[in-house]
C-alpha cells in the first residue's frame, strides 16, 4: 500500500512539475515574443508553433483568429485610413501587429488545451483550493445565467422596453449576489466539516 | 473594455506587474486580516460572482448593450481589497483557462478596473453620501466605469510614444490619445449610465437584505 | 398542436444529446414526460418552446415548422411566445418586475393592448385564482418558493396560451403545495406537458407518459398506468432501482420503485 501511494504521489509531482514547467515557459515565451519586432520572424515563429501543436492545430488557429478577429480589424482598418491620411502608412506594421496577436493568442490556445491551470497550481495548496472552488462556483453560476437568458426569452412576447431589460439584469444580478452569499456560507460549513480548516 | 495580449509593450506591462503584484500584497494581507482562515472559500466565490457579472449585458442608451463591469457592485457591497482581488483572480482565470487572453494586459486590467475602479467607487459613494442613495450610488458605479476607461485610453494612447521603431512608426497599438481618449470615453459613457442604473437596482436590494456595506 | 420529427440535439458541454425523438401531442391532452435526472427532459420543453434549435430533425407547431429565423419574424414570434409558454423549474429565472402586480401585467402589456383596466382586471383575477391577492405588491423576490411559483405561473396564465409547458414544478415545492399544483393542472383546459421524476405526481396528473431513457431516446409512449406499472421499463429509464439484502446469510435483490405502488 505504502508503495502505491509512494508512486501516485510521485506521478502527481511529476504532474505538477510538468505542468508548472509549462505554464513557465509559456510566459517567458509570451513576454519574449513582445520583444521581437521584426515580421519575418513572428512568422516563422507561428510555422514552427503550427507545426509543434499537431493535430488540433487548425481548430486552434480557427479559435484564434474568431477571437481577434473583430478587434484587429478595427485596429488594422483604423490605422490604415488614419495612416493614409497621414501620409505615413507602414505595411510592415500591420503585419507586425497582426502576426504578435495571432501568435501570443494561439499559444494561449495551445497552452490551455495542453495544461491544466489546477495541475500547475498543484504546488501551492491555497491557489489550487482557490481556483478549483472558483471553477466550480462559476459553473454553477452560468447555469443560472443561462436559465435567466432563456427565462427572459421565453417571457418576451415582444422587444423588451429598456427599463424592462435593466430589471432583468437586476433581477440576475441579485439571484447571484444571493446565490453567491448562501454558497460562500455553505462551502466553508462544508470544508469546515470535512476538517479543512484544522491544523 | 479588456485590452488584448499583443498590444501593449513590455515598457508598460513589466512595470505594471510590479505595482500590481505591491498592490495585490496589499490586498492579500488586508483580507486576511479582515477575514479568518474561511477567506479563500469566500474569495473563490466572489471571484465566480466576479466573472458571470463580466458576462451579464446591460441595456445602454441608443437601444444596444454592453457588458457590466460589476466592480462597483463588489465594492461597495463587500469592499475594495476583495473586490481587486475577485477581480484580479477573474483576469487570470480568463487568460489560463478559458483562453480569452490578455496575460500581458492583465495588469493593467486588474489595476484600472479592479483598483481604481473600485476605490473609486467607494470614494465617491462616501463623498456623496449626503446627496442621498441613489444620487451617489449611481455616481459612484458611472465614476467605476469612467476612470478605468480614461486610464486604458491614457494607457493605449500612449504606446506610440513608448515604443516606436527608428522610423517613427509604433510598435504597438498604433493610436495616439487624441484617438484613443474619445473612442474609448464616449462609448463609455453610454456604458456608466447602464451600469449605474443597474448598480443602483441592486444597492436597494442589498440595502433591503441588510448585507453588510459601505 | 406540436410535432417533433426524429428530433436530434447535443449538448455542447457533455457530447451527450436526444436522439430520433418523433412525438405528437394534440390539443388537450395531458402528457407526462418522466425520466431520470440528466436524460433531456429540460432540453425537450425548451426545443418545444423554441427556445434552443435541434441540430437535426424538425419541429412543427400547428403545421408549421419552428427554427431560429421564423422566431425572428416579429408577429409570429408575439403569436407563439403567447400561446406556447413554459414554467421553468427555478421560477425566480423568470420573475424581474419590482412587484407581483407588474410581474402578471408584463406579459399582457406586451400584447399591445391599451386597455389598462383590463389588464389589471386579468391580473387581478389570477392573482385570486392563484391565492396572491395578499401579496400584489411585493417584490417577488420576498417572496416563499411556492409563492414565486404561483407568480411565475399567473404569468403565464393570464396570457391564455394554448399549450403549457412546465419543467420539474414539484421539485422545490411542500405536500401542499404539490396537491394544489396537481389539482389546477388537472382541471384545466389547456394542452399541458409536465416533466417530472416524480411516479406519484405523474399518476394523478398525466393520461399519457413519454418515457425518456438515459440515452435521451424514447423508452415508451403510451398510456401513464401502463408506464408505471412496468418495472421493467422503470429500471431502464433510471426510475427504480435495485436493494440488495439478505436473507438467512442469502443476497437477494429486487427492484424496488419509491414513491408508487402498484394497485
Amino acid at each position: 500500500m505504502n508503495s502505491v501511494k509512494k508512486t501516485a504521489q510521485t506521478v502527481v509531482s511529476r504532474q505538477w512539475l510538468a505542468a508548472r514547467g509549462w505554464l513557465l515557459l509559456y510566459l517567458a515565451g509570451v513576454v519574449a515574443i513582445t520583444f521581437i519586432h521584426y515580421p519575418a520572424a513572428l512568422a516563422v515563429l507561428l510555422v514552427g508553433v503550427l507545426a509543434a501543436a499537431g493535430m488540433e492545430r487548425w481548430r486552434y488557429l480557427r479559435r484564434t483568429v474568431l477571437a481577434i478577429l473583430m478587434f484587429n480589424l478595427t485596429v488594422s482598418v483604423g490605422y490604415a485610413i488614419v495612416a493614409l491620411w497621414q501620409g505615413v502608412f507602414v505595411a510592415d506594421y500591420l503585419l507586425l501587429v497582426n502576426l504578435r496577436v495571432l501568435l501570443l493568442m494561439y499559444l494561449g490556445f495551445w497552452f490551455i488545451a495542453r495544461v491544466s491551470l489546477l495541475d500547475a497550481l498543484a504546488g501551492w495548496p491555497t491557489a489550487s483550493l482557490l481556483a478549483t472552488l472558483a471553477i466550480s462556483q462559476i459553473k454553477t453560476f452560468e447555469r443560472i445565467l443561462s436559465d435567466f437568458r432563456a427565462a427572459f426569452e421565453s417571457r418576451n412576447l415582444a422587444r423588451p422596453r429598456w427599463l424592462d431589460r435593466s430589471r432583468h439584469a437586476a433581477a440576475l444580478t441579485q439571484t447571484l449576489l444571493d446565490k453567491s452569499l448562501a454558497a460562500s456560507s455553505e462551502v466553508t460549513l462544508a470544508m469546515r466539516s470535512r476538517g479543512a480548516f484544522d491544523d | 473594455m479588456h485590452i488584448p495580449d499583443g498590444f501593449l509593450s513590455p515598457q508598460t506591462y513589466l512595470p505594471a506587474y510590479a505595482v500590481a503584484a505591491g498592490a495585490w500584497a496589499w490586498a492579500a494581507k488586508g483580507l486576511r486580516a479582515q477575514l479568518d482562515e474561511t477567506m479563500v472559500p469566500r474569495l473563490a466565490v466572489l471571484t465566480a460572482l466576479s466573472y458571470v457579472l463580466g458576462i451579464i449585458m446591460v441595456p445602454i442608451p441608443g437601444g444596444t448593450s454592453g457588458h457590466v463591469l460589476g466592480v462597483a457592485i463588489l465594492a461597495l457591497a463587500f469592499g475594495v481589497r476583495a473586490a481587486f482581488v475577485a477581480y484580479s483572480l477573474v483576469l487570470l482565470l480568463q487568460s489560463l483557462l478559458f483562453g480569452a487572453g490578455g496575460i500581458t494586459s492583465l495588469a493593467v486590467n486588474a489595476l484600472a478596473m479592479g483598483l481604481i475602479g473600485a476605490g473609486a467607487a467607494v470614494a465617491v459613494r462616501k463623498l456623496l453620501a449626503r446627496f442621498g442613495d441613489t444620487a451617489s450610488i449611481a455616481i459612484a458605479a458611472w465614476v467605476s466605469v469612467m476612470l478605468p476607461g480614461i486610464i486604458v485610453a491614457l494607457v493605449l494612447g500612449m504606446q506610440p510614444l513608448i515604443a516606436q521603431n527608428a522610423e517613427g512608426t509604433p510598435l504597438f497599438f498604433p493610436f495616439g490619445l487624441s484617438i484613443t481618449l474619445p473612442a474609448v470615453l464616449i462609448p463609455h459613457i453610454f456604458i456608466g449610465i447602464g451600469e449605474a442604473v443597474l448598480t443602483v437596482l441592486v444597492w436597494r436590494y442589498v440595502r433591503a437584505r441588510n448585507w453588510v456595506t459601505i | 398542436m406540436i410535432e417533433l420529427a426524429n428530433l436530434g440535439y447535443r449538448w455542447p458541454d457533455t457530447g451527450s444529446c436526444l436522439a430520433g425523438l418523433t412525438l405528437k401531442i394534440e390539443s388537450g391532452e395531458k402528457v407526462v414526460l418522466l425520466g431520470a435526472n440528466g436524460c433531456g427532459k429540460s432540453t425537450l420543453l425548451k426545443l418545444m418552446n423554441g427556445l434552443i434549435f435541434a441540430e437535426s430533425g424538425e419541429l412543427r407547431w400547428k403545421g408549421g415548422t419552428i427554427s431560429r429565423a421564423r422566431l425572428k419574424q416579429r408577429e409570429f414570434a408575439r403569436a407563439f411566445r403567447r400561446e406556447n409558454v413554459l414554467l421553468f423549474q427555478h421560477p425566480e429565472a423568470m420573475l424581474f418586475n419590482p412587484t407581483v402586480r407588474e410581474e402578471i401585467a408584463y406579459s399582457l402589456r406586451q400584447l399591445g393592448t391599451d386597455d389598462t383596466d383590463g389588464i389589471m382586471a386579468s391580473v387581478e383575477y389570477w392573482a385570486a385564482e392563484l391565492g396572491l391577492s395578499d401579496v400584489l405588491e411585493q417584490a417577488p423576490f420576498n417572496l416563499s418558493g411556492g409563492q414565486k411559483q404561483k407568480v411565475a405561473l399567473a404569468c403565464l396564465l393570464a396570457l391564455d396560451p394554448q399549450l403549457l409547458l412546465l419543467d420539474e414544478p414539484s421539485a422545490s415545492l411542500d405536500p401542499a403545495t404539490v396537491g394544489w399544483l396537481v389539482d389546477t393542472l388537472v382541471h384545466s383546459d389547456k394542452t399541458i406537458v409536465v416533466s417530472t421524476h416524480s411516479l406519484s405526481m405523474a399518476a394523478e396528473l398525466g393520461e399519457r407518459c413519454i418515457v425518456l431513457g438515459c440515452g435521451g431516446e424514447i423508452l415508451f409512449d403510451g398510456p401513464v398506468h401502463s408506464a408505471l406499472s412496468d418495472i421493467g421499463l422503470l429500471e431502464r429509464a433510471g426510475l427504480a432501482h435495485r436493494h440488495r439484502h439478505r436473507h438467512n446469510g442469502e443476497l437477494h435483490t429486487h427492484v424496488h420503485v419509491h414513491d408508487w405502488e402498484k394497485d
